[in-house]
């Protein structure tokens, strides 16, 4: 009886081997999470719930709170070996124009929703300092891949078309539009004609350069400016404060490069400003210019407040 | 029998258990150690590429030729330029400078993704001329400074003082 008592404390071989299988099959576990690599989900809403901490603290106590907001780094290609120049980045394989729309507007459609859908103010109390706060929320590769894409022509995809495919699209699981989700309208013809009050010619979004990056980038503006500041001559602000009646959400188009417009060059919009919901900020709703280019600087962002 | 000798296999399961948990707290105050240090390396590095960012700026306005940038930071990382071929993801193909660790193994472009990872980059102005690696010296050995320079062909030239 004694001797059976001492042997209670002791494990079963049994128990061993079931703590060794535990052990395993956690080790397994934390493996296969990793290679599903759920972290991307994670960072964007690790970024939204900062946005929506900041906006919900109180005034005085915003600057006590950080954006936790990463750049993610994308390359769309059409070659898997492709995707050289990009170190680490999301490859996304893609084999048709359609495709390349698909995940722009996707990319699009979760950094407005990062940064709270025009919903919330998450810049806080300096805003008496600067004006326009931009987020990059993505740097995008068009590897030279693409090129073998039906549909490309002159190392160019056109940004008309991707808001045409935006305008006619609707959201994963929902009724609405990617247009209608981050403009709150699918009139994206009556906006391009509106941008041609600078000239006769017809507005256009321009294009993207095959072999590039480009920034998926959005802003907000003060609540005490009437709209995004501008960098004096580089671009035109149409819109703010004028009167002029806009499609849905949108207040105003930034046309980038307002010396050529007018010596009769289409007018390129570069961006548009749409109101806030509910708040008395402005925001530039997600555009794709290129990285660190003439037209990304005309945005004449003060601040970047996404990590790279 | 004497069993006082042997290590049941209990004994050595609660060691090996000791163990990884050992292992664990000490890899998770590392880290904690190690994530601070880099931050603040981080920050200074920025703050050096800030100056290096308002000298150039002002070159390229043409309101100077010249310009220094001193006491750049921090101490044990270096400033590299990426003019050609591959370069870091913030730099978004472009020319740029940037400061990170120097590694001492640098093949497959280990230092370009070294600069990526835990660096930071500035997209230089056109006309930056390739510059060999400029160590940053710990602060006993004295300040690290840079000298910035536009020569007549309007190249720009970084050169340690």
């Amino acid at each position: 009886m004694i001797l059976n008592k001492t042997k209670k404390a002791e494990l079963t071989n049994e128990q061993i081997v079931i703590l060794i299988i535990l052990i395993v099959s956690f080790a397994v576990l934390l493996f296969f999470l990793y290679k599903l690599n759920l972290g991307k989900t994670t960072s964007k809403e690790v970024c939204h719930n900062s946005v929506m901490l900041k906006s919900s603290t109180i005034s005085k106590l915003k600057e006590t709170v950080s954006l936790n907001c990463d750049r993610s780094y994308i390359c769309i290609t059409e070659d898997s070996d492709g995707c050289k120049e990009m170190y680490k980045p999301e490859i996304v394989e893609v084999k048709n124009l359609d495709e390349i729309y698909q995940k722009l507007a996707d990319e699009m459609a979760n950094c407005w929703w990062m940064f709270g859908e025009g919903r919330v103010d998450y810049i806080g109390e300096d805003f008496f300092i600067k004006d326009n706060y931009c987020s990059v929320c993505s740097q995008i590769l068009f590897d030279t891949s693409l090129n073998n894409i039906k549909g490309i022509d002159e190392e160019k995809i056109s940004k008309d078309n991707l808001y045409d495919y935006m305008s006619k699209t609707k959201l994963p699981g929902k009724e609405i539009t990617y247009l209608e989700y981050i403009f709150g309208t699918t009139e994206i013809s009556q906006l391009k004609q509106l941008a041609s009050q600078q000239s006769n010619l017809e507005g256009t979004f321009g294009d993207i350069e095959v072999g590039k990056q480009y920034f998926n980038v959005m802003g907000i503006t003060s609540e005490v400016g009437i709209g995004w500041k501008i960098a004096g001559g580089v671009v035109i602000v149409i819109g703010l404060g004028t009167g002029f009646l806009f499609p849905g959400l949108i207040v105003g188009v930034v046309i980038i490069g307002g010396g050529e417009v007018a010596k009769g060059k289409q007018p390129e919009i570069g961006a548009i400003i749409v109101e806030g919901k509910g708040i008395p900020n402005k925001f530039m709703a997600p555009t794709i210019l290129e990285a660190d280019s003439d037209k990304f600087k005309a945005l004449n962002c003060e601040d970047i407040i996404t990590f790279t | 029998m004497n069993k006082k000798g042997f290590l049941l296999a209990e004994e050595t399961l609660k060691m090996i258990i000791a163990a990884i948990c050992i292992l664990f707290l000490i890899y998770f105050l590392v880290s904690l150690y190690f994530g601070k240090v880099k931050q603040q390396e981080l920050k200074q590095a920025q703050e050096s590429l800030s100056k290096i960012a308002n000298i150039t700026k002002s070159i390229e306005k043409g309101e100077i030729n010249i310009g220094d940038a001193s006491a750049i930071n921090p101490d044990g990382w270096s400033l590299f330029g990426f003019i050609q071929n591959k370069k870091p993801n913030s730099c978004a193909g472009k020319p740029c400078i940037c400061i990170c660790k120097s590694l001492w193994i640098r093949g497959w472009d280990r230092q370009i993704n070294e600069c990526s990872d835990e660096g930071v980059c500035l997209i230089s102005p056109p006309g930056l001329n390739q510059f060999e690696e400029i160590k940053i010296k710990k602060t006993t050995a004295g300040l690290t400074s840079v000298k910035i320079t536009k020569n007549e062909k309007g190249e720009i030239i970084i050169s340690e003082i």
